[in-house]
């Protein structure tokens, strides 16, 4: 079951809504314990055989967490060491173990077969979001933990096929308070809001987008044109259906009270790329830095340890999305960036200068065009196709205008665009004007459009919904649920 | 109770009371304007019908429609279920252009062509018992291919399985189906291209044929992809070997299944193995000839046993190197068009009309100048020998063409 199909919508989230109110007005255990339910059905609707490995993972992640509160920190160490042992070896069992196979089979020209492993949807969603909390109970930030928020943290729901990686420290606290339990009609108007806005990003603007981007990755050579809007189209279809995905969930969540982390902040608007990582997969972003990046050591211990971190950080970063040498390219290109940009940075220390329009305009450029370099190998079934799609790009495989683009494919592209670069995004729009939000605006935006639950934006909001609904012919997965 | 370190702030929402007092009209107004555009959509859609997805009987199948028609399975399903056809034609594409329905062999009896493009044998199945549900056919005609057809799944994927009639509430369901079908941004367009006047009218739709495809719809298709000849060159090119198809056994399984059940209640089955031209044959199974043998023996098997079960079944093989399927192709002739096919896969009506012929005067006295061959237990082995000589013969005989198809 995916957030854009009938049955999400007609059934599911309706008679989620229904029941957790229902007995949140009896109790919030039992509201919890049925939305531990409701996530279990909609987690075993994707294939009911992933549910005992969701099960397995959450309690063992929650033994070995009471294990390491309640341990002295040297035992506690030897509980963390094996629990996140643990969890790599299940990631990499579901996730690598092939590609291992496959790697080492061209390496020694062996014929090892592949094992016959259906890689369970989000694993790498919650597996990640548990590292974070046994970490931090080995650090002692956490002094207790109850089992029913643990396994509703770990399974909720919106976050498991895509995310964003929650984190303890923001979730736990609200399956606490009891005014999260309270029919609130402002969380209705947000979610609501934020759900459809999501839906329309996915529906009507990435999935639209897809003619564009299938010629120019179909293993042939494309052609200068093509291959730039081809690239052009991925870019904006995997921004639009994932931080579409993100927006639907957070709106779920606020339908029921529950603000789950924003994942987005107008990525494209970057003026560098350390910017666009504060931007783009924001919750990804988190997760590297305080669990691997800043363990490994940070910047702490100079340049060039910095450097080295940081390349690693990436490398693995890429590694996390999928068994494939081009993720881990396009890992090692983003380190490379970063460590070009830190680089630049030490070297003029001394001549800084304020940004100017100008300035910003260029580094906004040259940050967007780095990281579309990067997508091509992020979407490239093989290292060999992305080099296609790249040589297409400088024009060596030819200069033909000629696209096979139509003329509404044009204009998304074209819509997408403008969105992307000169409207306020989602986030901006619904949750930064709320009153202690800690976010600040993406950028300055040309069309500073500004939301408030009046008759206008009512109408606004239920077009966008019926032709979202009109869409729904055929679902389409979400680019992210495959990692 | 949950203790931390430190809890995360929470922000409060919207605490300005004009706002709130809002938040009802803004409910009001999203779900007014929602349901007000699509109930407008969905009425306008429903009404146009762009697909002929509720017609039959219907002014609107004179409404001249785009050669490439959509979601074909919808308007067949809706016509078999509003004609009840006595005769009734299965299979791909290669039955829905080859076999037209004014044939002088059924006058006086309601026909259907029930072929769908891309079907499997698991779609003809569900096909023939959707239509067996208002009224059990005396005639199928079955078009079978060897290949990728020959599946169990559902081929055209448009052949939604909720199409097939089932329980008195069809009508019902089918009404409901249909209104869900025309929430669609698809159909919205092409509605929309109707009422304002820039949808392609190039041929009547296939129902107006009785689910032929007519050639007026053919001309326009071969027009819009460059003709024959472009059509030919793809199969002198040089290509990989097309792979074992993996569901064989079991779909013969599921054509003696479904053959038996309606044999039982007096359906008399004619089935055909489809006259592709002969340099599509090299081409698509040259590495494949054993597989295709043992595929055809085995239909003969079934056909066989049901036969000395009692059911009037019987089966021809069109394809091969005859007189038919050997016609010389637009780059050796320098003509434009085929006399016997619109491309190298499918053939023309009259090609059709002679299979027709020839499956319905079988055992008939001064037969001549036949090109299919009806095969069974005792004839299929000859038959084979003789299709692996002419297989060979057409070889040597046409170097040039097949000098790119493996052996």
């Amino acid at each position: 079951m995916v957030f854009n199909s009938y049955s999400f919508i007609v059934f599911f989230l309706p008679v989620t809504l229904f029941g957790f109110y229902f007995f949140a007005r009896k109790s919030r255990q039992w509201a919890a314990v049925w939305l531990i339910l409701a996530s279990l059905f909609f987690y075993g609707s994707w294939d009911y055989r992933f549910i005992p490995i969701l099960l397995t993972s959450i309690v063992v992640n929650y033994s070995a967490c009471k294990r390491i509160i309640s341990a002295t920190p040297t035992s506690g160490r030897w509980w963390l060491t094996a629990a996140i042992a643990f969890n790599l070896l299940l990631l990499g069992f579901f996730k690598y173990v092939n590609f291992f196979i496959v790697s080492l089979n061209d390496v020694t020209s062996g014929h090892m077969p592949l094992l016959n492993i259906i890689l369970p949807v989000g694993i790498s969603f919650f597996t990640f979001t548990q590292i974070s909390i046994l970490v931090d109970a080995s650090h002692g930030k956490i002094k207790e933990l109850n089992f029913t928020h643990y396994l509703l943290f770990a399974s909720y729901f919106p976050y498991i096929v895509a995310g964003p990686i929650l984190h303890h420290q923001e979730m736990l606290p609200q399956f606490s308070d009891s005014n999260n339990y309270q029919v609130k009609s402002n969380n209705f108007a947000i979610g609501i809001s934020l759900f459809v806005f999501g839906l329309g990003k996915k529906l009507l603007i990435a999935d639209n987008l897809a003619s564009a981007i299938t010629p120019v990755f179909a293993g042939g050579s494309p052609q200068f044109l093509q291959a730039w809007l081809g690239m052009l189209a991925y870019t904006l279809q995997l921004y639009f259906d994932f931080s579409g995905y993100s927006d639907m969930a957070i709106g779920v969540s606020r339908l029921m009270g529950l603000r789950i982390p924003i994942n987005f902040n107008s990525p494209y608007k970057a003026t560098s790329v350390s910017d666009f990582w504060q931007r783009w997969h924001i919750s990804l972003s988190r997760f590297l830095r305080n669990y691997l990046y800043i363990p490994l050591g940070g910047n702490r211990r100079g340049q060039l340890s910095r450097y080295r971190n940081l390349i690693l950080t990436m490398l693995l970063g890429g590694l996390w999305h999928g068994a494939n040498w081009t993720f881990v390219i396009w890992g090692g290109l983003h380190g490379m960036y970063l460590c070009i940009q830190h680089g630049w940075q030490y070297a003029m220390r001394n001549r800084y200068r304020q940004p100017t329009v100008l300035t910003n305009s260029i580094n906004r450029t040259l940050t967007f065009l780095a990281v579309m370099v990067a997508w091509c190998f992020f979407r490239a079934q093989n290292v060999t196709s992305a080099f296609k799609v790249l040589a297409g790009m400088v024009g060596i495989n030819g200069i033909s205008p000629v696209t096979e683009i139509d003329f509404p494919g044009y204009l998304i592209l074209l819509a997408g665009t403008l969105i992307a670069f000169y409207l306020p995004n989602t986030n901006e729009l619904f949750l930064f004007t709320e009153k202690g939000h800690e976010m600040k605006p993406s950028a300055p935006s040309i069309f500073p459009v500004k939301w408030s639950p009046n008759i206008r934006w009512g109408i606004a909001v239920g077009c966008i919904f019926a032709l979202c609904i009109l869409s729904i012919e055929r679902t389409s997965d979400f680019i992210y649920a495959q990692f | 109770m949950i203790l931390f370190m430190r809890n995360s702030s929470v922000p409060e929402p919207m605490n300005n009371a004009s706002e709130k007092g809002n938040l009802p009209i803004y409910f009001l107004a999203i779900g007014v304007s929602a349901l007000l555009l699509l109930g407008l959509i969905v009425t306008m859609n429903y009404t146009i019908d762009p697909y002929f997805i509720h017609q039959w009987d219907s002014p609107l199948l004179h409404r001249l429609s785009p050669a490439q028609q959509k979601i074909m399975p919808w308007a067949k399903t809706y016509a078999a279920y509003r004609f009840q056809p006595e005769v009734v034609y299965l299979g791909s594409s290669r039955t829905e252009i080859g076999l037209p329905t004014e044939s002088p062999l059924f006058t006086g009896k309601r026909v259907f062509n029930l072929a769908i493009s891309g079907a499997s044998v698991g779609d003809a199945v569900n096909m023939l018992r959707h239509t067996a549900f208002f009224h059990r056919p005396e005639i199928v005609v079955w078009g079978l291919d060897y290949g990728w057809q020959f599946r169990e799944k559902t081929g055209n994927t448009d052949f939604n399985k909720e199409l097939v009639a089932e329980g008195a509430s069809y009508p019902i369901r089918r009404t409901f189906l249909n209104i869900k079908r025309s929430i669609s941004m698809a159909m919205t367009g092409d509605a929309l291209n109707i009422v304002l006047g820039k949808s392609e009218q190039s041929c009547f739709s296939l129902l107006a044929y009785y689910g032929h495809k007519s050639s007026q719809c053919l001309e326009v298709i071969m027009r819009n992809e460059g003709g024959t000849k472009k059509a030919f060159e793809e199969v002198l090119k040089k290509k990989e070997p097309l792979g074992t198809p993996e569901d064989v056994a079991a779909t013969i399984q599921l054509l003696d299944q479904v053959t038996s059940d309606y044999c039982q209640s007096g359906t008399l089955f004619r089935l055909y193995l489809q006259p592709i031209h002969a340099l599509a044959e090299l081409s698509y199974w040259a590495t494949l000839t054993d597989d295709l043998d043992a595929w055809k023996r085995a239909l003969v098997k079934m056909v066989d046993a049901r036969r000395q079960g009692g059911c009037d079944i019987r089966l021809y093989d069109f394809s091969g190197f005859n007189r038919i399927t050997t016609e010389e192709i637009p780059q050796t002739t320098g003509n434009d068009s085929m006399q016997n096919y619109w491309e190298q896969s499918h053939y023309r009506s009259e090609v059709g009309l002679k299979i027709l012929e020839e499956l319905f005067a079988a055992g008939q006295e001064g037969q001549q100048n036949t090109f299919g061959v009806e095969l069974r237990g005792d004839t299929i082995e000859q038959h084979l020998v003789n299709f692996s000589h002419a297989r060979r013969q057409y070889r040597a005989d046409h170097p040039k063409e097949t000098a790119n198809i493996l052996q």
